[in-house]
């Protein structure tokens, strides 16, 4: 049976490890020191200097995300209201046409009384101005 | 037989670990956020996290301090996977492809392509990492004092194993130092088991039988007397990534086959009907 | 040690009995059809660390389960958090703080941990309060009242 085990397993191992040269082995030891000390073992494509650099612009970038965030609820605000704010505007134009509509209505009204009183001034001078020339 | 175990201990995945492009620096070719590695079968692969978060720091776009609010898993084909049981595991769950074609073809490259997921909320079948690798560590402890309940009917044994011993045991396994692993484990593992600690894996769901090493006969159980009746199809068993006979001994397979958390992961494959 | 069918019967006599209702947490209680298993929502026990209301949290979850492999009664605990999800709406999400044993105010013997609790093939993660111990801590003398000392131990006298 152990015979039968050991081809399979090897016959696995020939599948699995193809290749495996394009595969980083991880480093156990190094794997054990970084679970007891809890570090981020340090890269080696960035240099102390980078690295510091790249955390302090990305704390930065964590600072403008949150202040982005903030920013977005402010115009949220505004932009209700804004919408508010428009919402009334119409509501006042619709007010200002009807307040409109009706001075132009008044207006003419006004402007037949004076026609109709000019007139009846008209003719009472008219009637006093014929008896004035019969009596003379 | 150690020749046997030497290789199930040995055995390494190629793997494809992809992280969440939500994580990555705006603009990076994505040759850059991902690393191949050759991660142990018989290991957690919660284990590679943050060698993994170490590697890619570089284009990652938050500090990996401020990671640490984030719950990460590991996707493959948008399933979770459950890093409670050994990569070997759910490598074998996820991937039923013809084995032996494979193996004819030299230029065919076996690997396994998956994602590194975070989010807020972990998936239902994860457990969320809440203290770091020392959670992992004691999980894997609670599964041997399990093996050992199992084995032998109490935890005595485990319990006679020092603080320090225990330390050398979980280092043994990121050192992959079959040695010193197999020194402890022996401690744990008697030479005549009562009940023989199985997860059987079918249709991603577990199971763990009442596996009794020999039967009311006093004959040693097979294989095939634990998972008779699991599925009405033909089947095929797995474990460590070769098909296991069904009528081989339990307690044979188990010290051959036996995974670092000391239990004997079984997969059933359900056969297509035609063949 | 119980088996179990005695435990199966024991749970239910401890369901039909008044015992879970005189804890003073207990919200909501339900039995499983099989019985073989009990679920309690629960208050959050005193603790004058920590405030629950506080923080949004809404109940603790108990889970009475069986344990096979070790042939005892094994507690499952889960605690509850509203939150609000993507359309703005108020839910219940299970959430697993790092100092569990803190914030339950649990005493040092306790071993608790993470894992997946399945049962009916959906897999889901509890805190596992570990039996190893359990037969010691309960004392075998009364066979026929083992789950019901077993609850007094693990859940009243625990969780205050």
């Amino acid at each position: 049976m152990d015979e039968f085990f050991m081809e399979k397993l090897k016959e696995r191992d020939v599948i699995e490890s193809r290749f495996s040269e394009l595969f980083q082995e991880v480093d156990g030891d190094a794997l054990w020191k970084q679970q007891q000390n809890n570090v981020q073992t340090a890269g080696k494509d960035v240099t102390e200097n980078n690295r510091l650099i790249i955390s302090k612009l990305r704390d930065e970038l964590m600072e403008k995300e949150v202040e982005l965030k903030r920013l977005q609820e402010v115009i949220n605000v505004q932009d209700k209201n804004n919408e508010k704010l428009n919402d009334e505007l119409i509501t006042v134009n619709i007010e200002n046409n009807i307040l409109q509509e009706k001075l132009s209505s008044l207006n003419k009204e006004h402007n037949k009384l004076v026609q109709r009183w000019l007139a009846k001034v008209q003719h009472e001078v008219d009637t006093m101005n014929a008896h004035f020339e019969r009596d003379s | 037989m150690n020749a046997i175990r030497k290789l199930v201990w040995d055995g390494a995945l190629n793997v494809e670990v992809t992280i969440d492009p939500e994580l990555v620096i705006k603009g990076i070719p994505k040759n850059k956020t991902m690393v191949n590695l050759r991660i142990p079968r018989d290991s957690y692969i919660m284990n590679y996290l943050d060698y993994i978060l170490t590697r890619l720091e570089a284009y990652i776009r938050v500090n990996l301090k401020d990671l640490k609010e984030l719950n990460f898993w590991f996707e493959y084909d948008g399933i979770p996977l459950s890093w409670n049981y050994p990569t070997g595991v759910l490598y074998d769950i996820m991937n039923t492809k013809d084995v032996i074609t494979a193996a004819r073809d030299t230029n065919h490259l076996n690997m396994w392509r998956i994602n590194l997921t975070c989010g807020s909320q972990v998936p239902r079948n994860v457990i969320p990492i809440i203290e770091g690798t020392k959670q992992i560590e004691k999980y894997w402890m609670h599964q041997w004092k399990q093996v050992c309940f199992i084995l032998r009917g109490s935890s005595k044994q485990i319990m006679s194993i020092s603080r320090k011993e225990g330390q050398s045991f979980w280092e043994s396994i990121l050192r992959r130092d079959m040695e010193t692993f197999n020194n402890i484990s022996t401690r744990i593992i008697p030479k005549k088991a009562r009940f023989i600690p199985v997860v059987i894996h079918i249709n991603d769901k577990f199971i763990q039988p009442v596996a009794p090493s020999l039967n009311d006969d006093g004959i040693e159980n097979k294989v095939i007397n634990i998972t008779e009746g699991l599925s009405s199809s033909e089947i095929a068993i797995i474990s460590h990534g070769v098909v296991i006979p069904k009528k081989s001994s339990l307690k044979e397979v188990y010290d051959r086959f036996l995974s670092f958390d000391g239990f004997l992961h079984l997969i059933i494959q359900e056969q297509p009907a035609n063949t | 040690m119980i088996s179990h069918e005695e435990y199966k019967q024991q749970l239910k006599n401890l369901y039909e009995s008044t015992g879970f209702q005189e804890w003073g947490k207990c919200k909501h209680i339900h039995l499983s059809p099989s019985y073989d298993w009990l679920s309690i929502n629960a208050d959050f026990p005193s603790n004058p660390n920590i405030s629950p209301e506080q923080q949004d949290f809404a109940h603790l979850e108990l889970k009475i389960v069986y344990s096979v492999v070790y042939k005892e009664p094994q507690l499952l605990l889960r605690v509850w958090k509203y939150a609000v999800d993507e359309t703005g709406i108020t839910v219940k999400v299970p959430v697993f703080p790092p100092d569990i044993k803190d914030f339950l105010n649990l005493p040092a013997w306790i071993q608790i941990n993470l894992d997946i609790h399945s049962h009916d093939g959906l897999a889901e993660t509890w805190y596992f309060i570990h039996p190893c111990d359990t037969s010691e801590i309960v004392g075998m003398c009364h066979h026929e009242k083992y789950l019901e000392r077993w609850t007094s131990t693990f859940v009243s006298s625990l969780l205050p």
